[in-house]
Formats: C-alpha cells, structure tokens, sequence
C-alpha cells in the first residue's frame, strides 16, 4: 500500500522547526553557558550528553491564509522522537554539537494506521563564544556587568532521514525533509540571578538539490529548493534556589519560525512557505553543581486564525536529561 | 578527537544502518524513467485508464467515463486535508482550473473514510461551496490504489480514457503544459 500521510511528510518537514522551538531548558543553568534554546556547553565544561524525548500531537493546521483548521474527522497524528545531542568543547571560546533524532510516527485516520521509526535529519554545530570570563551574577555594580554572552554559531542539517526523494515506497518511512541547510545564529544570553532573559536569532538558507524521484518512481529530473528560513526566540526564566542549593528553573519562551517559498526548476513552489509562532514553558531541575539537569518542557501552538502559515498546529512535550562533564 | 570519533561513528552507523540516507545526501539529477508503468491504472502515453464510481460529498455517483464523454479531460488531485494539500488545492483553484473549462478538476479524499467526513473535511477546509472541484470520498482507496496515489498526486485523463500524467503537483507548469496541448 502505498499512502502518503498527513504527518510523515509534515513531521519531516516540521521537525528542524520542532528540535528549534523545543528549549532544552538549560537556561539560567549556566553561567555564561548554556542556553535555553540550543545544545550549548556551560563555560568551561569539557563536554556535554543530552538525551529528550519529544511526543508530539497534532491539532490541524493552518493553511495558507493563516486559517485554523481541523484534521478530518476520525485522525490521530502523532510523532515521537529520542533526540540523542553530545557537545565537545573545542578550546576555550570554540565548541562543537551532535544532534541525532530518532523519529516514530504513528498516524491513523478514519480508514487507516501507520506506523514507522527510522533516524531523522542530523544538525552538526560550531558555536563561537565571544567571552572569557562567566558573564552571570547576583547583582548589577556597574554598567559593564550588563554585558550579555554572547555566542556565534553556525549548523548544518544533514540530510540523513529518509526523504520522500528517497527509494521508499510509502511515506510511512519518511523521516527526514531531504535538504541540506546551512544557518546562522546568534545567542544572546543574560543572567542576573535569579533572573534571566535570552534571544536567538537563526537565518538559514537550504541548497538546491537535484530530485529524480518521488515516493519510490522515477520521475523527470528536477531542481528542489527550500526558502530561506528564520526562527527567532525569546525567552525569560526566573531561577529558585533550594536549601541544597540544587535549583528549579522556570522559563517562558516564544518563537517565531518562517521559512520563505521555495522553488522547483526556478519557479515558484505553491507548496512552500510556511510560518509558526508558539509559546514554551520549561521547567527544568539542576544539581547544584549542575552536571544534571532534568528538564520538562511544553511548547504550545495556538489553535487560532494567524498564529502560523502552511503548517501542523501541534504541541510538544519534552522530557529529557543533561550531563555536563567538567 | 573523542567528538570526532563519535561523529564519524555515528554518521558511519546511520548511513550504514539505512541505505536510503545516500540517496539524499548525494541527490542525484540522473533521469532514471525506465518504464513507468503503473500497473492496473494505466501508465503516461500508455495505458488506458480502468473505469472506477465513486461517490461525491454530495452522495451522487461521479463515474469516470461518463464524465470524460463531457470534457477534454479530468484531472484528478489526491488530498488528505493538509497544509500542502491545501497549498496545492489553493493554487489549482486560483491559477490552473478558471483557465480550463474543458477540463473536470476533481477532488480525491483518501482519508476521511466515509462520504460524510469527506463532506465535513472539505467544508472545513473552504471547499464545500464556490469550488471548482468535484470532491470525492475513496473510502476504501480503491481508486488511490489503483492510480497509486499519494497526497498531492495529480493524474490527468484525456477524453479517450489515455492517461496523460501521474505524478505528484509541483508548480502547475506541467498541468498547464498537458492541459493546453488537448
């Protein structure tokens, strides 16, 4: 049976954009390190595991126009993925990621089910940390102690799922969006303690890959390529010390994803373009030395009109664990 | 070092552990249409398509045939109610069907599974009145089948039964090109 659903090829298409927008609630964590929104190593830290579990539901779509709408009656989309990160420290302002997704979808409709699992689109990570020193502190004596830390990173996204370009014959299997793409960011990242606010900002731009195929049968060669995407995140947590002196670290976040049209042979792609804005609550606990961090996180998409373009409204839980390595 | 050895392990262990992965990672533009033969449902300047009846979203018999007696061609699209089904539909309505009156665009909902979640679906999604399209409900995906259709796969059929196109929808281009030609 050859079917192509509904959420294998969104899920494949949404999940660069769900791994961005779910933080890994290491926020106010760090010290000059780490980051609410990405797999960033503390200051000074060697290395880095970190291992979520995203279950992630489905709630419609919104269509071009920015409408809400429903999934037709009788669905049930969901998709699970074990996100397997390892950052390396590099030297002492350079580090490096690892991000790995393994993707379980389980779709069912009115007259059908599926289910498949099979390894995502793999993101690779240089970030450049532009500080020395733990740039966190408890109170403000001058006007240098507002300096935020700042990092610059780059990531690529590798095609390593599997793409409905590829040789599969049912979208059951599609894993992976089949683009490479290239992004910039920049993290800003300021902790007053017991505060802390955070920006990122990502542009990433995909490159144009031939298609000779589709779901399996050969078809006539084409151009693909995906439009430039943006994703931009805010976030604010407020960070509770315990008498062990482990914390609870509560943070608030909201992200705004857009990716532009994108084109097939140089013309306009209809099916491209996409935009999603959600809010993220993250909850995440720390041992006091914080090697462990234990974090729960929520990211939320509205179910109303303009709260996105061409996407899955869905929402996201994620459950995860992180070890630093000193 | 340890970083790059779990890198190139683990890039190592996923290639080798699924041989699709290449395929994207080094797309290939080779034109390797061999035969496109698509079973029972006819194939592109081959195949004569089989009839097929199914209900539309209004209980009423669409039989194939009999609507090809009428127009040059129908066109059918498979939707499943999706952000780019919808992208799809949305740019067939706008800039392919109001220049083909000769033509039927139908609807082909593979999903819903009965005639009235077919009718919910596609009022939900804008398409239950002042459309275009003639929609649909393939409950049993006989007829997705046996075209081996797929969300946004697009197959014309000329007057005499001869299919024309069987692929997925990209920018309308080709559409048009097969449609302008009848």
């Amino acid at each position: 049976m050859r079917i192509l659903f509904n959420s294998a090829i969104v899920a494949a298409l949404a999940m660069g954009a769900a791994f961005a927008l779910a933080p890994d609630a290491f926020a106010a964590s760090c010290c000059g390190g780490g980051s609410s929104s990405s797999l960033i190593l503390p200051k000074f830290a060697k290395s880095m595991i970190d291992i979520s579990v995203d279950s992630e539901k489905y709630y419609g779509y919104w269509d071009k126009d920015g409408k809400y709408l429903t999934d037709p009656p009788g669905s049930d989309l969901r998709q699970y993925r074990l996100n397997l990160g390892y950052a390396r420290r590099l030297a002492s302002r350079w580090q490096a990621s690892l991000v790995v997704p393994v993707v379980r979808n389980q779709n069912k409709y009115a007259n059908s089910n599926s289910e498949n699992s099979g390894v995502g689109d793999t993101v690779i990570s240089l970030w450049y940390e532009t500080f020395d020193d733990v740039l966190c502190l408890w109170k403000v004596k001058k006007l240098s102690d507002l300096k935020p830390a700042i990092y610059l990173g780059t990531s690529l996204t590798t095609p390593t799922g599997v793409s409905p370009y590829d040789g599969v014959s049912s979208s059951f299997d599609v894993t992976g969006r089949g683009l490479y793409r290239l992004d910039a960011s920049l993290l800003m990242d300021k902790t007053i303690y017991p505060w802390n606010v955070s920006l990122l900002y990502s542009y990433g731009i995909h490159f144009e890959r031939p298609v000779n195929r589709e779901y399996g049968s050969y078809v006539e060669p084409y151009q693909k390529d995906a439009g430039d995407r943006s994703l931009m995140t805010l976030s604010g947590g407020y960070t509770h010390f315990m008498e062990s002196m482990n914390t609870l670290t509560g943070t608030l976040a909201y992200s705004d994803l857009k990716e532009n049209s994108g084109t097939i042979n140089g013309d306009s792609d209809p099916a491209t373009g996409l935009r999603k804005r959600s809010v993220a609550f993250t909850l995440a606990f720390s041992s006091f030395d914080k090697d462990w961090i234990y974090k729960l996180n929520y990211n939320h998409a509205i179910q109303q009109d303009n709260w996105g373009e061409s996407f899955p409204v869905t929402d996201i839980v994620t459950v995860g664990v992180t070890h630093v390595f000193r | 070092m340890y970083f790059a050895r779990f890198l190139i392990l683990t890039l190592a262990l996923m290639i080798g552990a699924c041989g699709e992965t290449m395929d994207d990672m080094r797309a290939s533009g080779e034109d390797k249409r061999v035969d496109t033969n698509t079973a029972d449902a006819g194939s592109q300047d081959s195949i004569t398509t089989n009839d097929f009846t199914l209900p539309d979203i209004d209980n009423s018999p669409f039989n194939l045939y009999a609507k090809l007696t009428e127009y040059d061609a129908v066109v059918l699209y498979f939707t499943m109610w999706c952000p780019i089904c919808d992208s799809h539909m949305s740019h067939l309505k706008s800039s392919v069907a109001p220049d083909f009156d000769n033509a039927l665009f139908v609807v082909v909902d593979f999903v819903s599974g009965s005639v009235e979640n077919a009718k919910t679906s596609a009022s939900a999604s804008g398409y239950r009145n002042n459309s275009p399209f003639t929609i649909i409900a393939d409950a049993d995906m006989g007829v997705t089948n046996q075209y081996h259709g797929t969300m946004g796969t697009t197959v014309v059929i000329d007057s005499s039964g001869k299919i024309l196109m069987n692929e997925d929808y990209k920018t309308g281009n080709e559409l048009r090109g097969i449609l302008e030609a009848l």
